[in-house]
């Protein structure tokens, strides 16, 4: 009977022992919700399978097919309101801190963190804390790996050809590029070729078509919003000296991902080496013939006649005064 | 006592408040003199003026040509920078011509295209033009055509609108016209932020240039000629009504006395100097200040007589405007940015040059 009382009270106190262990990995399971306050941000979560934990994005978030989260910010903002009712784990942010202090006080517990990621090493470390923060430090781990994998992928494939000087630039009138300490930067020398716009510029500049022309790069890669392709063909059409127009090698891109650093930057990085090592032909350009000459011929006729008329104009009424006899007294 | 003599003598910017009135106000009519006026100003004095200003403006161009970021002997470049120039050209005539007509007709020193609203007002047209050709996805012909038209058409709103505010009984009070402007400014602000709102994500970054009064290089061939034609159309019509500027300088009943149509000169005023800011503002954007800084340089060299100086405020301001964009052009690379719009330069010396001009007619009313 003491026995069976004995092993009743091991077995009695051998269960909390179990249940304590049992549910030891339970609250691993309740991962962190997540704002991604940044279309940078959201396509790394979604890329590193994390895509489930994500609760709400931003307007400009590019979202797999198929998939539909909140929307919490409009056009210039994000919308702090909208935040605090769906009530996250955390918020990642590109934007400025201060913007979401208010936002901590009516969540005391929300984690809000920053990410700086400008080059593609950046990247590297932002998948890391990403995956950190959402408990998965082996997805970032594997998301790292394919990372290194296809860009090393890409610079094999170049290796030993000749380099190209590459400008990377969006918009026309003026245009802005991608200079020195983008990741764009980065992009180019591992697709074996050389910043056109390196040593001139830092950051993301504005110029003017005569700097462009200046520039001479071998290849363009240009992101335009779709509607505008036909604006831009016919700006750099008119380059004629352009080596990349040229040789047929500006090309017209409108998927908005060339200009989110991600870890599809690997995949553009390809396709950058492809555009500009490979046979792919750029897009075609209106015929350079007309444009110019035309528009100055009609511009000078225009103002030469005008000044002409303007000349006769004010001789003949001048002619017409001459006639009258008698001058006309006007009062002081 | 007419409400003319009532006036504040410290706002009569004409002859007759700079003690030239005998210089610019007409006397006789003689057989050489110019048209409708009566002056002793004579066409061959005038067309020494065109040939010699016209020669100085293709100067000031050329040496302009020479100057930029970049070797002016890279391919292509000159080609470029002469069309920018050609640009900067026809807005610096346009806006000057404007701003003098405006300060002539208004006898305001203070009035222009700028601060009267009007370049705000082309600016709501080209701003829809933008969301137009961004909702619609119209093709260049028609954002070419759309924009000038609307910039056009919204210039001529605020005219009509500052007039109607700041008129009583025909007459126009120089205070009540100002304020009127700066609360069209205001309003026409507030719309252009609405549109904003509105706006294409892709055209944001055009419209973000044009607001900060860039000279594009790339300006369709549609547009550059629409705007030619508009400049040349409202110049020449400011230089046909110089002659009646200075009657009016005198005041409405002295001008009407002389034969000058009051209300029909400003209606036409108004029409013209809407023309001519819509093509610049369609151009460029909103320059301020242009307006301002020419008329008043101009009347200090060649006198109040406005015949003369719808001629010179032409060319100077397009001097003036080429000068500006070379500079920017040039000293961007200095001061570590990739383009300087004129307009921000234009801005930065026409505020200071408003306060001045401010500051010294109170200084003359206190003395």
């Amino acid at each position: 009977m003491k026995c069976i009382a004995s092993l009743l009270l091991l077995l009695a106190c051998a269960i909390p022992v179990v249940a304590q262990s049992q549910p030891a990995s339970a609250p691993a399971q309740v991962r962190p919700r997540i704002v991604s306050a940044s279309p940078l941000l959201t396509d790394l979560l979604f890329q590193m399978g994390l895509g489930d934990q994500v609760v709400g994005v931003t307007k400009f978030c590019l979202l797999p097919d198929g998939v539909h989260r909140d929307v919490l910010s409009s056009r210039e903002k994000v919308d702090t309101e909208r935040i605090v009712g769906i009530r996250p784990d955390i918020v990642l942010i590109q934007q400025n801190p201060e913007d979401f202090k208010p936002l901590q006080r009516l969540l005391p517990g929300l984690k809000v963190e920053f990410f700086r990621i400008e080059t593609l090493a950046d990247i590297d470390q932002a998948i890391a804390r990403i995956a950190s923060l959402a408990g998965d430090p082996q997805a970032g781990e594997r998301a790292v790996r394919k990372f290194h994998a296809d860009l090393d992928a890409v610079r094999q494939r170049v290796k030993g050809l000749p380099t190209k000087r590459i400008l990377f630039a969006t918009g026309v009138d003026p245009m802005m590029i991608a200079g020195t300490g983008t990741f764009h930067d980065g992009m180019i020398a591992l697709a074996g070729g050389v910043n056109a716009a390196a040593g001139n510029y830092d950051g993301w500049k504005k110029i003017s078509a005569e700097v462009l022309l200046s520039l001479q790069p071998d290849v363009v890669v240009c992101q335009v919003f779709p509607g505008q392709e036909s604006q831009t063909a016919e700006f750099f059409g008119k380059l004629v000296s352009l080596p990349a127009v040229r040789n047929h090698k500006v090309f017209l891109v409108d998927d908005p991902r060339w200009t989110i650093s991600s870890m599809y930057s690997a995949k553009l990085t390809a396709d950058l080496a492809e555009m500009a090592h490979g046979d792919r032909r750029g897009n075609d350009l209106p015929a350079p013939t007309g444009g110019l000459s035309v528009y100055w011929i009609v511009g000078t006729i225009g103002a030469v006649a005008a000044l002409l008329l303007l000349g006769g104009l004010l001789l003949a009424l001048a002619g017409r005064r001459r006639k009258p006899a008698a001058p006309k007294e006007v009062a002081q | 006592m007419s409400q003319d003599e009532c006036k504040p003598p410290d706002l009569n910017v004409t002859a007759a408040s700079t003690g030239d009135a005998a210089a610019a106000a007409p006397r006789t009519a003689t057989s050489s003199s110019w048209p409708g006026t009566g002056g002793t100003l004579t066409t061959r004095t005038l067309l020494t003026y065109l040939f010699v200003l016209a020669g100085a403006t293709l100067a000031v161009l050329l040496l302009c040509s020479l100057f930029g970021q970049v070797s002016i002997w890279t391919e292509g470049v000159w080609e470029l920078r002469l069309k920018r120039l050609a640009n900067a050209a026809l807005v610096g005539a346009a806006l000057s011509s404007a701003g003098m007509a405006l300060q002539g007709m208004l006898r305001n020193p203070l009035a222009e295209p700028y601060i009267l609203g009007v370049s705000s007002g082309a600016g709501i047209g080209v701003m829809l033009s933008f969301v137009v050709a961004g909702m619609l996805h119209v093709g260049n012909f028609l954002s070419w055509l759309s924009m000038p038209v609307l910039a056009m058409a919204g210039a001529l709103a605020t005219s009509a609108a500052v007039y109607a505010i700041a008129q009583r009984r025909g007459r126009l009070d120089p205070y009540v016209l100002l304020l009127s402007g700066v609360i069209v400014n205001a309003f026409n602000g507030a719309i252009m932020l609405t549109l904003y709102l509105i706006l294409p994500e892709k055209q944001i970054a055009n419209f973000a240039t044009w607001a900060m009064g860039y000279i594009s290089e790339s300006t369709g061939p549609g547009l550059f000629i629409f705007a030619l034609l508009a400049v040349l159309t409202g110049w020449g019509g400011l230089l046909m009504r110089g002659a009646s500027f200075n009657m009016l300088g005198l005041g409405d009943d002295v001008a009407a006395s002389g034969g000058v149509h009051v209300h029909y000169l400003r209606a036409e005023t108004f029409v013209l100097v809407s023309l001519m800011t819509a093509a610049a503002v369609a151009l460029s954007g909103p320059i301020g200040f242009v307006g301002l800084i020419v008329p008043h340089i101009c009347r200090s060299i060649v006198g109040p007589d406005h015949r003369r100086l719808a001629l010179v405020c032409g060319f100077a301001g397009a001097m003036l405007v080429m000068i500006g964009d070379t500079i920017c052009n040039t000293i961007t690379p200095w001061i570590g940015v990739g383009i300087l719009p004129v307009g921000i330069l234009m801005a930065l010396s026409g505020g200071p040059f408003f306060i001045y001009l401010l500051r010294k007619r109170r200084a003359r009313v206190e003395a």
